[in-house]
């Protein structure tokens, strides 16, 4: 299992109240399955996502993240863990504006500290990019955005693929492009992924779909 | 640097902008500076080149030269004190010369000491004095038009000779100073010192209370206006420091305001914060690296353009420590945003969760 949320629950102190985002959820992704969460908003999707994506911690509930509790790690190696086995795709791609398409990756490398950066040409070939490796964000288009931005969670060659809203900014045909992307991806290379969606349309090319409703999941 | 070095590559207009305001307040301080350097030059070089330890002066004086009285006999005491190496007078004389008895006439700060003086400087044009009536001058009397050989004439008394020019500036209250033999004189202004400085405290206590023994930076203080010229640029170069740190402190404040969503991504994909915050001072650094170069060499170009007179000074040392503190100043300006960035959560980067 790459990731496994145990009885998970997020409290939001709110002023003198408390919301209960989650609550007590349980949840495994296989090595090679591609997760949906569907749900209405403001019903806690954002939110697990953050958690599984140890960008925020639970109230209660364990988190194991490629067979490690994350609970029992410092702020610094949660940061090395993300950077090393999670790869995030974002609602807008939230690529950095003043870096070309090949120093989006680059960064990531640098930060891992990796001395070997053939992937990043290799990669950039895979999603058809090569051409565009010299432009800049601003440059590219809503779909190659996002292709950009899955190469650049693939980088690290991470355990994990979380993306929040990933269709969000594009039309169907390209939302449905991007989302087939990641499919392929997450089978190919084995990866794990979870995808936070609106989307209807693209549950297909997923392996298993979860809904939440009020911080609470329905299979 | 990766990020620093492709940020400015890719907004340069900004940065250039702000790189100019730099440049301004930059050159402004060397001007200033340059400014304060050459007036206390022009002001009191004689005194900081004096080739003595210790100047004393009589306490009613108040460090005032032209005010202090001694008797001769209290020279005669001080150079019989343990540990004082040598000692000579110092009277000052604000005069007015008229030169070879023609309609030219000239302000001059008289120096007057002992012939065999170790107050009476290098000479680096003609020769040393020999005799009492012989003068050595400031070499601004030679821009004067003034020559080895010239008399000055002092009212209907006197009449000195110029034997040489000083090699250093020697100016006192903005006046060109010319050092002549008084003899021996009976009332003097100061008995200048050389000492074995590990002997001071003994000196001090031979010497008693009737007397301010003080150093020559300390000497400055009495001479008139001294003070006050230095404290007016002085603030206003620490107002210049204060305005280039605010300047730095609201661009990159803003800057990073804009750039917080930037932050939350990279934090949420691995980075860490020193990283990002390297990457903010280098930017800094390298900002304020470039402009201070460049306005170094605006200030070199304004000095060689400032006509001679002008009392105007830059040193090298005092360069080099003006730019190290712009440099100093610019990284505490950015202090602010690197709060900022401390601060900034990186579950920013996913919308909608945890804000
Ligand atoms: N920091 C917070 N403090 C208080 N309430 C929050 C906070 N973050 C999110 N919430 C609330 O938690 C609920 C779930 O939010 P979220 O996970 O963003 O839902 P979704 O992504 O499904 O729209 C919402 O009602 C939201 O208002
Ligand atoms: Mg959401």
């Amino acid at each position: 299992m790459t990731i496994v949320m145990e009885n998970v629950s997020k409290l939001y102190q709110d002023g003198p109240k408390s919301f209960k985002a989650l609550d007590s959820i349980s949840l495994e992704v296989k090595k090679g399955e591609f997760l949906a969460i569907i749900g209405p908003s403001g019903s806690g999707k954002s939110t697990m996502l953050s958690i599984a994506g140890a960008l925020l911690s639970p109230t209660n509930g364990t988190v194991w993240l490629d067979g490690e509790n994350i609970a029992n790690l410092s702020s610094k190696q949660i940061t090395a863990r993300r950077l090393k086995k999670i790869g995030f795709v974002f609602q807008a791609a939230n690529l950095i504006p003043y870096l070309k398409v090949k120093d989006q990756l680059t960064v990531i490398n640098m930060l891992a500290k990796h001395k070997d950066r053939a992937n990043e040409g290799a990669l950039l070939r895979h999603f058809g990019l090569a051409h565009r490796a010299t432009n800049y964000p601003n440059e590219l288009s809503g779909g190659e955005r996002q292709r950009v931005a899955i190469a650049r969670a693939l980088i690290n060659d991470p355990k994990l693929i979380l993306a929040d809203e990933p269709t969000a900014s594009l039309d169907s045909k390209r939302g449905r492009e991007v989302v087939e992307t990641l499919a392929n991806e997450i089978k190919s290379r084995g990866k794990s992924g979870i995808m936070v969606t609106h989307d209807e349309r693209v549950l297909d090319l997923c392996d298993r779909v979860v809904t939440i409703r009020d911080g609470r999941l329905e299979e | 640097m990766f990020l620093a070095i492709r940020e400015l590559a890719h907004a340069k207009i900004r940065y250039a902008l702000i790189g100019f305001i730099i440049v301004l307040i930059a050159s402004l301080i060397f001007i200033i500076s340059g400014l304060a350097k050459g007036l206390s030059a022009d002001n009191a070089s004689a005194i900081q080149n004096l080739q003595v330890d210790y100047v004393l002066m009589d306490t009613d004086a108040e460090l005032e030269m032209t005010k202090s009285i001694i008797s001769r006999e209290d020279l005669d005491k001080v150079s019989q004190i343990d540990g004082v190496a040598q000692a000579n007078s110092l009277s000052v004389r604000m005069m007015n010369a008229s030169i070879n008895d023609t309609d030219q006439n000239e302000d001059v700060a008289l120096f007057v000491t002992e012939s065999d003086s170790m107050l009476l400087p290098p000479v680096r044009e003609g020769k040393p004095i020999a005799q009492e009536n012989e003068v050595i001058a400031d070499r601004t009397l030679q821009r004067e038009g003034i020559e080895v050989g010239d008399t000055l004439t002092f009212g209907e008394q006197r009449e000195l000779t110029v034997v040489g020019f000083a090699e250093d500036s020697q100016r006192y209250s903005h006046t060109s100073v010319v050092f002549v033999d008084g003899g021996e004189s009976e009332h003097i202004n100061a008995i200048t010192i050389r000492v074995d400085e590990s002997r001071v405290d003994e000196i001090r206590n031979a010497v008693g209370n009737s007397f301010d023994m003080v150093t020559r930076e300390e000497a400055l203080k009495g001479i008139p206006s001294y003070s006050q010229e230095q404290a007016s640029l002085n603030m206003m170069i620490v107002l210049l420091f204060v305005i280039t740190a605010f300047v730095l402190a609201a661009f990159f404040y803003v800057i990073t305001l804009q750039k917080r969503d930037q932050f939350g991504v990279l934090k949420a994909l691995g980075a860490k914060t020193t990283y990002l915050v390297q990457n903010l001072v280098g930017q800094v650094v390298l900002i304020s690296i470039l402009c201070i170069g460049i306005a170094v060499g605006l200030t070199l170009g304004i000095a060689a353009i400032l006509p001679e007179e002008m009392p105007f000074l830059l040193t090298a040392d005092g360069m080099i420590q003006t730019s190290i503190l712009i440099l100093i100043v610019s990284v505490i300006g950015a202090f602010l945003s690197l709060i900022q960035i401390v601060k900034i959560d990186p579950i920013e980067a996913i919308e909608g969760a945890g804000k």
